[in-house]
């Protein structure tokens, strides 16, 4: 796990310099956000060319107009000046359903999604846009599941707790029809639970491309982790497993980084103005307690994918719900494994304005 | 009797009826209320045009009903509610199966009639799940349906398949391959002759599942019903259902009251 967390962390520090490289050398432009056109602003009286000098007659000035005054540079720190405020427009959503896009949140915008099924699971996602260029979010997740053994149903751990960091680049950033891409971290805090220590973590580059105004798809890859440990027992039982090792230990092999390594991706499309369609496959792990002779032969840690469909419809720029179905374990495909859920998402731009105006 | 025999003969029956039907004027003004999403059992492919449908209903066998359906957007709404419609044979030999009250919903994705040409109709694909509850008993269904508003009479026409297991069931779980295997087909008409434009005869024919020891099966009911619209918000059926295995005097009468608020325009 430790040298996990190490590529991990040395993944993440390059492509931030990458990227920071990137978007320093292509002279990135202040975010404008797509939308209504600002008002146009007041000119200051520094703007407006200076008036010649009249006499008390009120003639014009007996100046050439080479001699007249020259223009003074606008004071961005005059506190008289007035304060530009860019309006709030919809924003292109981190996530699809339950996987997630190549959309970064714009600068200090902050992100709320609640979501409850019907398998009794109720989950919370938070995030903030930092920079145009990333975003940190904490969130809790019901994807996570646990069986005894591989004839028993699978249940869900919840809550279980993630904190996540994504960085990347918007659409059209650095060159015309760039998708946009994200690279983003998310890791657990450890969880107990019937006896067992648990903890996730997920390295995942999305792009997500719009193809025309109404569709856009999104692909990336996930390389995940996950460990698993006994807190009761002797100290053998206690031996903490995980996706990339061994119970013994091993280190990672070709076997377990196919393990690792999962494709994942969906598609929206718009047929209507503020209603989504959308479409996403992904995966989440699922642990086994049992003995992994007898029990779990599959191994006691291992990778489900699933399969959601549903629809999103944006009742104000700042909110929007979103209902549809999720199946886990969409390969071993169950109809009583369906959950039907519903979630309303808030998204503000409070904060920003607020940073705006201290400028 | 077989299953397949009844399904022949209440198909027959339909056909009958509609093309004797069909040509009855409809009323100039169509005071039916589409936003409901089922004929009687079966779902129908119409999708609330925005706004909250309710509806209540009581059998005389005691057996209840209670459901709420909001729209998400022109596409897509989500039903939550509960109903009776489920049985359960643990050993019940030639008793009745017991009814079982369980908590529903329902997410219904579909096109509105004439969306994408002329003459489509209305289509829907739809999942049906239960709620989790401390009987452990799981009961899910998924649909397609097509409905098709055709004057005096509405048609609608599609397939289920539908799984179910408690604590007590011993039978393997079921694959995809099974579940697409254990398709059956579905349907129903609502007709409202000219002269009553506020009453409409409905029909229809679906599938729920009745869980046992060792196997679940699905069962088919037929319904009769009758909808009065008493008001521009509201309308209450009366009907009764058949169910497959069952005797004839075992038919459940039941009565219904519906009732929408949409969003103002």
């Amino acid at each position: 796990m430790k040298r996990t967390n190490a590529i991990f962390l040395a993944a993440t520090i390059l492509a931030w310099g990458l990227i920071d490289g990137a978007i320093a050398q292509a002279q990135p432009l202040p975010p404008e956000p797509a939308g209504p056109e600002p008002k146009p602003v007041e000119p200051t009286p520094t703007d407006k060319p200076p008036l010649p000098p009249t006499g008390d007659t009120g003639e014009p000035s007996p100046f050439p107009e080479t001699t007249r005054p020259i223009e003074k540079p606008t004071d961005t720190y005059d506190p008289n000046r007035p304060k530009v405020k860019l309006p709030d427009h919809a924003i292109d959503m981190p996530m699809v359903l339950t996987t997630p896009t190549g959309w970064i949140l714009p600068a200090a915008v902050l992100y709320s999604k609640t979501q409850l099924d019907t398998g009794g699971g109720v989950t919370s996602d938070n995030r903030v846009g930092l920079g145009d260029v990333a975003e940190f979010g904490v969130a809790t997740t019901d994807a996570v599941r646990a069986r005894p053994d591989t004839d028993t149903r699978a249940e869900r751990i919840q809550p279980y707790v993630t904190a996540s960091f994504r960085l990347g680049v918007s659409e059209d950033r650095l060159f015309q029809n760039q998708p946009g891409l994200a690279l983003g971290f998310r890791k657990s805090f450890e969880r107990n639970h019937d006896g067992f220590k648990t903890r996730i973590a997920e390295l995942t580059l999305v792009a997500s491309k719009h193809l025309g105004k109404r569709v856009a798809i999104h692909a990336g890859g996930a390389f995940w982790d996950a460990s698993l440990q006994a807190t009761t027992g002797d100290a053998m039982n206690r031996v903490e497993e995980t996706l990339h090792g061994g119970p013994d230990g091993t280190l990672m092999s070709g076997d377990n980084l196919r393990k690792q390594i999962r494709p994942f991706g969906g598609i929206q499309v718009e047929p209507i103005d503020k209603s989504l369609i959308l479409i996403d496959l992904g995966w989440a792990p699922e642990f086994c307690y049992g003995d992994i002779a007898s029990a779990c032969p599959k191994g006691r840690i291992n990778l489900r994918p699933e399969l959601s469909w549903g629809v999103r419809y944006q009742i104000a720029d700042w909110m929007q719900l979103e209902s549809g179905v999720r199946v886990a374990d969409i390969q071993n495909a169950n109809l009583l494994d369906a959950q039907i859920f519903g979630g309303i998402t808030f998204t503000s731009w409070g904060l920003r304005h607020a940073v705006d105006s201290l400028k | 009797m077989t299953a397949s025999s009844d399904i022949v003969r209440v198909g027959i029956a339909m056909v009958v009826t509609i093309a004797a039907l069909h040509a009855t004027p409809a009323a100039a003004d169509d005071l039916r209320d589409r936003s409901i999403g089922h004929v009687i059992t079966a779902p129908t492919a119409w999708l609330p045009p925005g706004g909250v449908t309710a509806t209540t209903g009581l059998d005389h066998h005691g057996g209840t009903m209670l459901s709420g359906t909001i729209s998400i957007g022109p596409f897509a709404s989500v039903e939550l509610g509960g109903d009776s419609e489920v049985r359960i044979c643990h050993g019940c030999g030639d008793t009745r199966p017991d009814a079982i009250w369980l908590g529903r919903a329902t997410f219904k994705l579909g096109a509105s009639q004439d969306q994408w040409f002329v003459g489509q109709p209305a289509l829907a694909f739809g999942v049906r799940t239960t709620f989790a509850g401390k009987h452990d008993t799981r009961v899910a269904e998924a649909f397609v349906v097509a409905s098709r508003d055709l004057g005096p009479i509405r048609l609608h026409v599609g397939a289920s398949a539908s799984d179910g297991r408690d604590e007590r069931t011993t039978a393997p779980r079921r694959s995809l391959r099974d579940e697409l295997r254990a398709l059956r087909p579905l349907g129903g008409f609502e007709w409202t002759p000219g002269q009553y434009p506020k009453t409409s005869l409905m029909g229809d024919i679906a599938w729920v599942p009745l869980v046992e020891d060792d196997a679940v099966s699905a069962r088919y009911v037929t319904s009769f019903a009758v909808r009065y619209q008493a008001f521009a918000w509201s309308s209450i059926e009366l009907g009764m259902n058949y169910r497959e295995a069952e005797e004839i005097g075992d038919s459940t009468f039941f009565v219904r009251v519906n009732a929408s608020a949409r969003r103002a325009r």
